[in-house]
């Protein structure tokens, strides 16, 4: 069942949102070839502590870190640890913030240092395709035309969206219905109405979509090995269009 | 988030049709939309129900065992299936 907040919740919702965006604004300056993503993670953890709140992933489903660090080829829910960046890696890190009992969650993919073009065009067309999917989650839409102008923009770059990880509603829950694909056709699933609160996450391989878990059963990477990118915003729809939370 | 997709091993409760409350193990997918429901008993692995993914909502997730003889290609008996749902029979909504 898909939930609409009440402006009570909506509050608690930015307040979350704002957490997260600050997380990422502590994080981009250390981004550096040397930095290990253990060090991201504990102060990603340290700030989000200092504003009040609590690092939603830590313990979520079993995960064992604040934040999850994906570098390269992988693409998801990547275990901080001793891994040093690299002049040329891309890492997306994703954060989850909950105050009040109400959650915000974003995901940023970094590039660190100077990548190859093609992989700052994954990196770019990856941020395009969040905000052209934002723009579709306006009241009277249907939930999929999110997901068709994601994957639009996707493919029309020669990138491949992942298929076996989605966004989702989100709110008292960090997963809440509804599911929200980032491929398929236009005009299916539930009309989109004020109130509703969604994490859009488009995860953009550069070379075919299929992915796989390792075996620590949390970092998944993609079959090919080749690179791939993720970008988050928690948003709300007004009557107005879609509002950004995860947005200083 | 992972997507919640329905595959094999999964038990599946029926949310339309005249079988809607009933309980099944999925035991294999055919092409992309219809899924292939046994439930042991009423349906049977040698006479088991097509249904549409859209009228399946996800209960439970692969038992071990019964995941283990899927992957390895081992037969699925209706004991096998009998075993799985009998604990949920009367949760969930499970009939």
């Amino acid at each position: 069942m898909i939930t609409k907040k009440s402006p009570r919740e909506v509050g608690y919702m930015r307040e979350a949102g704002r957490i997260v965006a600050g997380a990422f604004a502590e994080l981009a300056p250390l981004i550096v070839p040397g930095i290990t993503t253990r060090e991201l993670d504990a102060v990603a953890e340290k700030y989000i502590r200092k504003e009040g709140a609590r690092p939603a992933f830590k313990g979520l489903y079993g995960f064992p870190a604040s934040i999850c660090t994906s570098i390269n080829e992988q693409v998801v829910h990547g275990i901080p640890g001793l891994r040093k960046l690299k002049n040329g890696d891309i890492i997306s890190i994703d954060i989850g913030a909950e105050i009040n009992g109400y959650f915000g969650d974003g995901t940023v993919t970094f590039p660190v240092g100077t990548p190859e073009d093609r992989v700052l065009e994954l990196v770019r067309v990856t941020r395009e395709a969040l905000n052209i999917g934002i723009a579709q989650a306006r009241p009277g839409n249907r939930l999929t035309d999110i997901s068709h102008a994601v994957q639009t923009h996707v493919e029309r770059h020669g990138f491949s969206v992942v298929r076996d990880y989605v966004g989702h509603g989100i709110g008292a829950k960090m997963h809440e219905d509804p599911q929200v694909p980032n491929f398929g056709p236009p005009g299916r699933g539930p009309r989109l109405e004020p109130g509703m609160t969604l994490a859009l996450e488009p995860m953009v391989n550069m070379g075919s979509y299929e992915v796989v878990t390792l075996d620590d059963r949390w970092t998944v990477v993609t079959r090919d090995g080749k690179p791939s990118a993720h970008f988050e915003h928690t948003i709300l729809i007004t009557e107005d269009g879609p509002e950004i939370l995860t947005r200083l | 988030m992972r997507a919640e997709r329905i595959r094999p091993g999964q038990v599946v409760i029926s949310q339309a049709g005249r079988d809607a409350g009933q309980c099944y193990v999925v035991i294999a997918m055919q092409g992309e939309s219809r899924a292939v429901l046994a439930d042991g008993t009423r349906r049977r692995v040698q006479n088991p129900k097509l249904k549409n993914l859209k009228h399946l909502r996800l209960l439970a997730d692969p038992d071990p065992e019964l995941l283990r003889k899927i992957v390895s290609g081992e037969r699925i008996t209706d004991a096998d299936i009998r075993r799985v749902l009998w604990v949920l029979v009367g949760k969930e909504g499970c009939r």
